[in-house]
Parts: C-alpha cells; sequence; structure tokens
C-alpha cells in the first residue's frame, strides 16, 4: 500500500456503506468492513455504492452474520497493521499469537450453526466472494463429512437420494472397499 | 428468495463450482468416494472435480488386500482375484507384488483386480535359486527385498520398466550378495520380445536401489541408482561397527542404523539414513538424515540437505520398500511439508519433521 495514500485511507476508513439485504433491511457498515467482500469493493471502487448496495441474494439474517464476520476480521487486521510500528518483535509476537487465538476461537464460535445457515453463509460468502468466510465454512463441512457414509452425510443435511438402483449399484461396483 | 422456506434437500442444489471447494479438502480418497455417492448432483460434481483434485493421502499397504487409511485411521479391504498361495512381498507404487513359493511373480492392480505377471523376473530368480543349490555354500535362499518400476508416460505403449533387488541369504543371516534384476514387464509374451533385453549386476551389501529421471534432458530415459552400504565391504568386519556404535552411545546416544533408502523426490534423488534414539523409555524416538544427489559432481556426492523442497515423503512397506514423494505446496494436501511419514517395521512408525529436526 502506497503511504501517500494514508491520510485517504483513514478517511475512507471512517467511511460508512449502507448494505441492503433481499428483505429490504439496511446495515450501516465501514468501509474496511465491507472491503473484506471483493464485489463490494469493486462496487465501491466503480463509484456505484450512493444510496447503499443491494444485496438480492442475502437475507437480513446471514447478512447479519456476514458482517458480524467482516467486522471482526477487519479489526484483526487493522489491529495487525497498528501494532507492527509500536511494539518490539517480541511484543509484537506475543500480540499477534494471542490475536491470531481470539480470531480463531471467533470462527469456531461462528461456525456454531445449524446446517441452513451454514449453507447459506457458504452461498453469501461466494456471491460477496469474501475468501476467508468461504474458506472457513467449506472446510467445515469438510470436517463434518470425513469418516462419513453416503447415508450418514445424507442424514446429517437432509440430502434425498435421487440415485437410481442402477446408479448406485455402479458406484457399489466401482469402489465397493469404501463402503464397508 | 426465502430462505427460511427453501426445501429440506437445498444441500443437494450445492452449486458445483462450491462443491469443487470442499472436495479438495478431503485428504481421503475414501471420502470423496463417498460424497460422490451422496445424491445425484454430487455424483456429476464429483465426477467433474476428481481429475482436478489433490492426490489424495498415500495408504499404507498392510497386507495381501488390506490397507490403512491414514487420514481416518480406518483399513479397507480391496477385493483381489489372487492365484492361489500368493505371498504379498511389498508395495510397487499403485501395485502390489506378489510371489508364489512355487514359482511365479505378479504385479497386482488392487483396485482393477488385475494381476500381471512378470514371468521374466520369475525365470530369473528360479535361474539363480537354481545356482546356489548347486554351489558349494548350501542353505542359501534367494528373495526380493525390493521391486521398484518406472511407468511409461502416459499415452506411451512401452511396457513399465522393472528393477528388482534380490537378497541372497546365507542362514538367514546376512545377506552376502545382492543382485539387481532389470527388465520390462511385458505381459503377453512374445509381441516385441526380440527388441528388449534384460539385465543384472551382482554387488555386494546393497542397501537400496531407485528409478530416477531428473530434469536432464539428455538423458533418454530413467536409470537405477544404488547405494552401498559404505562401511562394510565385506561382511565380517563387525568389530568396526561395534565400535562405531558404542561411541555414539556414550556421547549421545543416538544409534545410527545400518540402512537408507533412495527415494525420487521431485527432481532430485535424496538418501535417507534412519537412526534412533534410545531413551531408555517405552518408546524409541527416530529420525532421518536427508541427503540429496548431486550428480553434477563426479563421483555423485551426497550433500546433506535439512528440508524436502515442501515435499511431503512416504516411506512404508517392508525395510521401507516403497516410497512416494508428493508435493504439498498448495496446502490442500493433508501432508505436512517437509515431514517424512513412515512405517518401517510393525511397532516403528511417525512423522518427522525434516525441517526442524524433530518428530512430529
Amino acid at each position: 500500500m502506497a503511504s501517500a495514500g494514508s491520510g485517504d485511507e483513514k478517511a475512507a476508513a471512517a467511511a460508512m456503506i449502507t448494505l441492503i439485504s433481499s428483505d429490504n433491511e439496511k446495515f450501516e457498515v465501514t468501509e474496511a468492513t465491507a472491503t473484506l467482500s471483493q464485489t463490494i469493493r469493486h462496487m465501491i471502487e466503480d463509484g456505484c455504492t450512493d444510496g447503499g448496495v443491494p444485496l438480492p441474494n442475502v437475507t437480513s439474517k446471514i447478512l447479519a452474520r456476514v458482517i458480524e464476520y467482516c467486522k471482526k476480521h477487519a479489526t484483526a487486521a487493522a489491529g495487525e497493521e497498528g501494532s507492527s510500528s509500536s511494539f518490539s518483535d517480541a511484543a509484537f509476537l506475543e500480540v499477534d499469537r494471542a490475536f491470531l487465538e481470539e480470531l480463531e476461537e471467533f470462527d469456531d464460535a461462528f461456525l456454531e450453526v445449524d446446517r441452513a445457515t451454514l449453507f447459506d453463509l457458504i452461498l453469501a460468502a461466494n456471491y460477496l466472494d469474501i475468501k476467508g468466510l468461504l474458506n472457513l465454512t467449506c472446510q467445515k463441512v469438510a470436517d463434518s463429512v470425513k469418516g462419513k457414509t453416503p447415508e450418514q452425510i445424507r442424514e446429517m443435511y437432509n440430502i434425498v437420494n435421487d440415485l437410481t438402483p442402477e446408479e448406485e449399484a455402479e458406484i457399489r461396483r466401482e469402489t465397493q472397499w469404501a463402503f464397508e | 428468495m426465502a430462505s427460511s422456506k427453501r426445501a429440506s434437500s437445498a444441500w443437494s442444489d450445492l452449486p458445483s463450482d462450491l462443491l469443487g471447494l470442499f472436495l479438495p479438502r478431503l485428504h481421503s480418497l475414501a471420502d470423496r468416494v463417498r460424497v460422490g455417492a451422496v445424491c445425484r448432483p454430487w455424483r456429476s460434481a464429483a465426477r467433474l472435480h476428481y481429475p482436478n483434485l489433490p492426490p489424495p493421502m498415500p495408504w499404507v499397504a498392510l497386507g495381501d488386500r488390506a490397507y490403512l487409511d491414514v487420514v481416518n485411521s480406518s483399513v479397507h479391504e480391496l477385493n483381489l482375484d489372487l492365484p492361489p498361495e500368493v505371498d504379498f512381498r511389498g508395495s510397487v507404487d499403485h501395485m502390489l507384488f506378489l510371489t508364489r513359493y512355487s514359482g511365479g511373480c505378479f504385479l497386482a492392480d488392487p483396485f482393477s483386480g488385475a494381476v500381471h505377471p512378470v514371468p521374466d523376473l520369475a525365470f530369473f530368480l528360479k535361474a539363480l535359486t537354481r545356482e546356489e543349490m548347486f554351489s558349494i555354500t548350501f542353505r542359501l535362499s534367494v528373495s526380493v527385498r525390493k521391486v521398484q518400476a518406472h511407468w511409461p508416460a502416459p499415452g506411451s505403449a512401452a511396457a513399465p520398466v522393472v528393477a528388482a533387488l534380490i537378497d541372497n541369504t546365507e542362514n538367514w543371516r546376512t545377506s552376502f550378495r545382492t543382485t539387481i534384476f532389470i527388465f520390462r514387464a511385458v505381459t503377453d509374451t512374445g509381441v516385441g520380445r526380440e527388441n528388449y533385453r534384460t539385465m543384472s549386476v551382482d554387488l555386494r551389501r546393497v542397501l537400496d536401489i531407485a528409478f530416477f529421471r531428473g530434469n536432464r534432458t539428455s538423458m533418454p530415459s530413467a536409470c537405477t541408482y544404488a547405494i552401498k552400504n559404505p562401511r562394510a565391504g565385506s561382511y565380517d568386519n563387525f568389530d568396526y561397527e561395534e565400535d562405531e556404535i558404542v561411541d555414539s552411545v556414550s556421547y549421545e546416544k543416538v544409534f545410527p542404523i545400518n540402512e537408507a533408502y533412495l527415494v525420487e523426490s521431485g527432481d532430485h534423488l535424496l538418501m535417507l539414513k534412519p537412526w534412533i534414539v534410545n531413551n531408555d523409555g517405552p518408546s524409541d524416538n527416530g529420525g532421518f538424515d536427508v541427503y540429496e544427489a548431486d550428480l553434477d559432481t563426479v563421483p555423485c556426492q551426497w550433500k546433506p540437505v535439512h528440508n524436502l523442497r515442501g515435499r511431503a515423503l512416504f516411506l512404508g512397506g517392508h525395510y521401507g520398500s516403497s516410497s512416494k514423494s508428493i508435493c504439498v505446496g498448495d496446502g490442500y494436501c493433508g501432508a505436512q511439508e517437509d515431514c517424512i511419514y513412515y512405517v518401517r517395521y510393525a511397532r516403528d512408525s511417525g512423522i518427522y519433521n525434516v525441517r526442524i529436526e524433530a518428530a512430529r
């Protein structure tokens, strides 16, 4: 980041962006929080955020959670930048470690949601292009299916088995070992 | 779009590219296969993504048909239609190497179940055994310690080149001669036979062999490299070795082990020398010294290295008879960079980090 722009950035950080959910609820967030989403960052760069950013694919319930995530991680990013100049290396590392631990705890607690919310969070993270949140939620899904049978996965995620008996027989024939 | 009223099976509508985001996070082949068997959309999405996924964590071959899936700590059994009375002798990349007491050597693909006889090796072993039976020193036994294969480039019609490291053992005690036998694994006899030769070399005390292609364009095909035990020119100088060990014990309790493994890792040829620390506890710690071959010097020299260039090594089978190097640079694969995952004997296994020089 160019140092010449730091004054502008500070002004920009205080700027507020209005996000509008699919059910027409308005959320005021700082630009630092909003730009964790690449989608919104591009909108801001294109100067088309006056009068709010409509997000027709995201409900207010999910948007509130997404903003909660972005706020925490935006603070984390800002905190890292701020602390690097004012601490000695050792102290900085210490703060950094504590910060990361806190962030990890936040992420763990954040993911304590039901399957439907998790699903909507993945879609929202994908739509808003928030890399960290997408990684986090996809990892959660991956962890939850580890060592599970297809039947257990269907049960967990309420998925109807629409495979034909022929297809199932084919899968078994090819990879019987995976189902024993 | 009212998400609260969404049909309960919304998860099956997960867009294919999003499924492609969590599939690479499954490091076990079994998990990937099972995700692909959940429902139709997931099956087609999984099939679409399978070719682009990072390689799954390797399995450890435990015996005839049992495999240990390290990620889930579960054992899978693969159905194999094996010839009668075969013994599992190790694995060769994705194939099993099997021998039959009454003669016969086979490579078996545990997934397809295909069994390929390797008649040239069987003939060679038979000839070697017969030769030993009529020699002065009786009670010799011939056994295959390691088999390595060099697979042709995808799409090539050439048969893989196979190298076998064969021990001639006297009274099951010391190996007095090792033979390296190199041949092509041709299954249908007769076709193109006149175009290839087999080759054998007798050497004393070879520790390991490996194919290595490297990145040299001038090398037309893979070469077999062998390392010999530098200390033991002949097998009657045990006093010398005892001295070495006593010395080590008094200073740092580190036992160098008279073994070394050759591993092709990326564009480099590595030698791993295992050692153990006897800490009088219930378990022994172990690790490896790693060396990289500098093939530009004549003669070739081994340089000690302290990382694996971001790769992970898997060493397993009977006496480290099979190894695999995988790239974990993208962080997706379940293995950790610069680590050696090893199963040397039934009770000696673990993960050793080369960079921090400690067990994980």
